[in-house]
């Protein structure tokens, strides 16, 4: 079975064809509702997000140039709208600890296998929430979604030498971060896969 | 920072330089995990569209908006103009065009025009007509701007959708 490209279904959607806007959303759903949890750590803000993307890349089907890759411009909507909520002050209504517990799956092997990889982990992501908004999204959207450095200059508009700039800061802060918390030294490998 | 010249560290096996990469790509991961939205979402983004109107409905209404403004700004500049050029050396341009004078002059009027040769030299004349070319050319780059926005297949309208107008569609092409 061959899946429509996202190009056909573009055109399907602007002719008023809402079961090709589904399957489009079920192909992205996944990561730009990861981005926006990822951005906002609140699982209504990030679905309200998913809703609202969707819905401006319907009411902008017209816009929209079927032979580039949808996907950042997607990510670029999602931002934008995690920026507002941002803007809004509506950040981190809930404790870090709920949404991950809700989030990630449990992890295996021994219990103090166990114990450390979890304190590991909170203490990245915890790193991770203390940078700014503006080096967060960009580790996200690195990191994360794997988007290289034009795109993600794409996705918040601004020069590539910014990105590269907020990614520095951003690797820089998390180090220190980490160094306090004795959780690294580069000599030392870590098993975290 | 080798790595951030090329894709992020999942597009690629090679791309993680180093343990520091390693470590936050791994927790970011960890953070989100394979969250995936409930289903609700894409009832309620049906709901919606299903309600609402078509897209292609809203574009119109912008668009005669738009028209309807630069007829007006053009309509402006054209009488602008016309009075600037007519009126010549011997208009004395209201004080509020050029921020100029004292608040009386412009209460006394611009009608005579004896009293302004003799009191306004032709300096104060041509200042007049300069604010007024000036308009012009504020007035003239509205409306380029406005034509701009609507020739834009961005998605550019919605400022949540602004889009770099030099963005090179080859750098996404993997």
């Amino acid at each position: 079975m061959t899946f429509p490209s996202d190009d056909q279904l573009i055109t399907q959607i602007r002719g008023g064809d809402i079961k090709a806007l589904e399957i489009l959303y079920d192909k992205y759903k996944g990561q730009i509702y990861r981005t926006a949890l990822a951005v906002t750590h609140d699982q209504q803000t990030a679905e309200d997000i998913l809703q609202d993307t969707f819905l401006r890349l319907h009411a902008n089907i017209d816009r929209l140039d079927g032979s580039v890759p949808i996907a950042p411009w997607l990510h670029r909507v999602t931002v934008n709208l995690g920026y507002n909520w941002h803007a809004r002050g509506r950040r981190w209504a809930h404790s870090l600890e709920g949404v991950i517990e809700n989030l990630v799956s449990t992890p295996h092997g021994s219990p103090e296998r166990q114990a450390e990889r979890t304190e590991l982990r909170d203490i990245v992501q915890k790193a991770i929430i203390t940078l700014s908004f503006n080096q967060r999204v960009v580790v996200i959207l690195f990191y994360m979604n794997g988007f290289n450095l034009e795109e993600i200059a794409y996705i918040l508009d601004c020069p590539v030498g910014t990105v590269k700039s907020r990614l520095h800061y951003a690797r820089r802060n998390l180090r220190r971060r980490l160094e306090r918390e004795g959780y690294w030294q580069p000599e030392v490998a870590y098993e975290f896969s | 920072m080798s790595s951030h010249d090329q894709r992020g560290p999942h597009a690629g096996p090679n791309v993680v330089s180093d343990e520091l990469d390693r470590l936050l790509s791994w927790g970011i991961q960890e953070l989100v995990g394979t969250a995936e939205p409930s289903p609700r979402v894409w009832q309620q983004i049906e709901r919606k569209l299903r309600a609402g109107p078509s897209p292609a409905r809203h574009r119109p209404r912008r668009s005669t908006w738009r028209t309807a403004s630069l007829a007006k700004a053009l309509a402006l500049a054209s009488l602008l103009v016309v009075l600037g050029l007519s009126l010549g050396p011997a208009l004395q341009w209201p004080s509020y065009f050029y921020g100029g004078g004292e608040q009386m002059e412009m209460l006394t009027g611009t009608a005579d025009v004896g009293l302004t040769q003799e009191a306004s030299p032709p300096l104060m004349a041509e200042e007049g007509l300069l604010s007024g070319r000036e308009m012009l050319l504020w007035i003239r780059e509205q409306a380029r701007e406005r034509q701009m926005m609507a020739h834009d297949t961005s998605p550019g309208v919605d400022p949540i959708l602004k889009h770099r107008h030099e963005w090179n569609t080859s750098a996404l092409t993997p």
